[in-house]
């Protein structure tokens, strides 16, 4: 095992997996211990595939997957006490009590912690009698947090945890995931459509189009990586034209994504500008998952 | 707590909140029994209930999202399918015995023999200990019948899922009466002498339950292997 495995806290190599109209195309990417990686992509992207791939539950056509070095299905049983795993639905029994989720979970991981579920518990204001049906979407999500983060895992999945969720509880969960890795040994891998969480917490970003990998590094690079551009039509070469990602024309000009290292040589007169992430997702979502 | 363990613990926490009805369902069987002074009609619905509570854990995994519960936790497939199955033993093993229990009840309450098929006494009434040979034979009967249609309706489950194939938990019932009417048929019982075979079992008794639970662990085993080869490979 080399020391850059041992060192990544999620490693997907060449991950293939094929549905009938649909394909996971040699996915790729890492994620070092101690940060967090946003998994973003628009719907049917396959980025619960990947996640359901990843947790053993559906079966790869190719590829491997490590967690911590260890290979997700030879070591299942380690690999998942060191993974929580929160998932959009939430996927207790709609009778439990919070009690009763801890009391049908904590024998399965070794390092349970009453007392941090506990703490857990009281610091997200989570009812104790009330049941799993009885929460609000907000609450419910609380509850698969504080499960997920009671049984000392030091990978936490998470399948696209802020969609329904307000504004305000979307910011707590940020919070709280950030809290989570703040000792350096944790890590987050979560998917969302919602850029702007990746804009405040993420500090890696894999970029998925159509079952393809259309980047995957730090948030920084992405954002150094690309170029908004706009020109007028003369300024147009075919070259340029080839390089630029989710290309458009209008009579004014024309305007794309560009990556920065095929800016080099263009004409001078081109106005360009640093993009949002939303503004990738849109330019290359445009080109159908050319990449 | 070692993983199967913890799967058993799981399958029954899950379906914790539906077992409560079910004694009012067991209250209900001893009274037709009772009623209609056939106690064999109490062990049937009995044992039919525990079909359905042990399905009922299926129902209640797909109505919970639990399959993604179970897909997180430390647990391998193997252990999930082979709790599950244990899970079912145990419920088998437990409806059994209340099967047995009520249907002892029934005959005394109702003042008749545990064999006797309706108000009239029966016409084999009277042979000494064939009252015994029916309660054991019943009690084999109604764990063999257990284990047959969970045998039959898990492997479905686990391949389609309970909301698309739960009237599967009626088909072992459907085979068992046509499996009856045939033979029936075949060897007309009328013609057949059957003291001896009845004497032989009198006085060896205890082997009604034994060749129950041995048949009916043998449903469950190639059931369970079966199972497990659909899950291993399930996408979930
Ligand atoms: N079990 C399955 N059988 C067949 N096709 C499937 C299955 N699961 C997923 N797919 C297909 O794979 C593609 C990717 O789905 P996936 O759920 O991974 O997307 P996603 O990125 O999570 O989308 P969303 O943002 O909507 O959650 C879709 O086209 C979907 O129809
Ligand atoms: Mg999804």
């Amino acid at each position: 095992m080399s020391d850059a495995a041992m060192n990544d806290a999620l490693e997907v190599i060449g991950l293939r997996k094929r549905y009938r109209d649909f394909r996971l195309d040699s996915v790729s990417f890492s994620l070092p211990a101690g940060y967090i990686m946003g998994f973003v992509g628009q719907n049917g992207a396959g980025k619960t595939t990947t996640i359901r791939c990843i947790l053993n539950m559906a079966v790869p056509d190719g590829g491997e997957i490590k967690v911590f070095g260890l290979d997700n299905r030879a070591d299942e049983l380690a690999v998942k006490q060191e993974v929580a795993v929160v998932f959009d639905e939430i996927f207790f029994v709609d009778s439990w009590r919070a009690s009763d989720v801890q009391n049908a979970i904590q024998g399965f991981y070794t390092r349970w912690d009453r007392a941090r579920f506990a703490r857990y518990l009281s610091d997200f204001d989570l009812p104790p009698d009330k049941r799993v049906r009885e929460l609000s979407r907000g609450m419910k999500m609380k509850l698969m947090l504080a499960v997920a983060m009671s049984h000392g895992a030091k990978l936490l999945i998470l399948d696209e945890p802020t969609s329904g969720l307000d504004p305000v509880a979307r910011g707590e969960l940020l919070d709280i995931l950030r809290d989570y890795i703040a000792d350096g040994t944790k890590s987050v891998f979560f998917s969302t459509h919602i850029t702007s969480d990746l804009e405040r917490i993420a500090d890696y970003i894999t970029l998925i189009d159509a079952g393809h990998i259309f980047y995957t590094g730090t948030k920084d690079g992405l954002l150094e990586h690309f170029r908004i551009v706009k020109g007028s039509a003369v300024d147009l070469t075919e070259p340029l034209r080839r390089a630029i990602i989710g290309f458009s024309q209008a009579s004014t000009g024309f305007t794309g994504l560009i990556r920065t290292d095929d800016l080099r040589g263009a004409p001078a007169a081109l106005v360009t500008e640093a993009p949002t992430i939303d503004e990738i997702l849109i330019h290359i979502s445009k080109d159908g998952g050319r990449s | 707590m070692t993983t199967v363990v913890g799967a058993i613990r799981l399958d029954y926490l899950s379906g914790r909140s539906y077992l409560r009805l079910y004694p009012l369902f067991f209250l209900l069987a001893l009274l037709v029994g009772t009623v209609a002074k056939m106690p064999v009609f109490t062990i049937l619905l009995v044992v039919i209930l525990g079909v359905f509570i042990a399905g009922g854990v299926f129902a209640n995994q797909e109505k919970n999202h639990g399959e993604r519960l179970y897909g997180t936790l430390p647990l391998r497939r193997r252990d999930i399918v082979l709790g599950r199955y244990l899970y079912a033993l145990i419920l088998g093993t437990i409806a059994s015995v209340i099967a047995w229990a009520f249907g002892l009840l029934a005959s005394r309450l109702a003042g008749v023999d545990m064999g006797q098929l309706g108000p009239r006494r029966s016409s084999l009434g009277g042979t000494p200990g064939l009252n015994s040979l029916i309660m054991w034979f019943a009690i084999g009967a109604a764990f063999a019948y257990f284990c047959f249609a969970v045998a039959i309706a898990f492997p479905i489950y686990y391949q389609f899922g309970f909301a698309r194939s739960y009237m599967f938990t009626m088909l072992p019932l459907y085979l068992v009466f046509l499996l009856g009417v045939l033979i029936t048929r075949a060897i007309n019982p009328g013609s057949l002498d059957v003291t001896d075979t009845i004497q032989f079992f009198i006085d060896h008794v205890y082997l009604l339950p034994i060749i129950g639970v041995v048949l009916g662990l043998l449903f469950w085993a190639v059931s369970w292997t079966i199972a497990h080869r659909i899950y291993v490979h399930k996408e979930i």
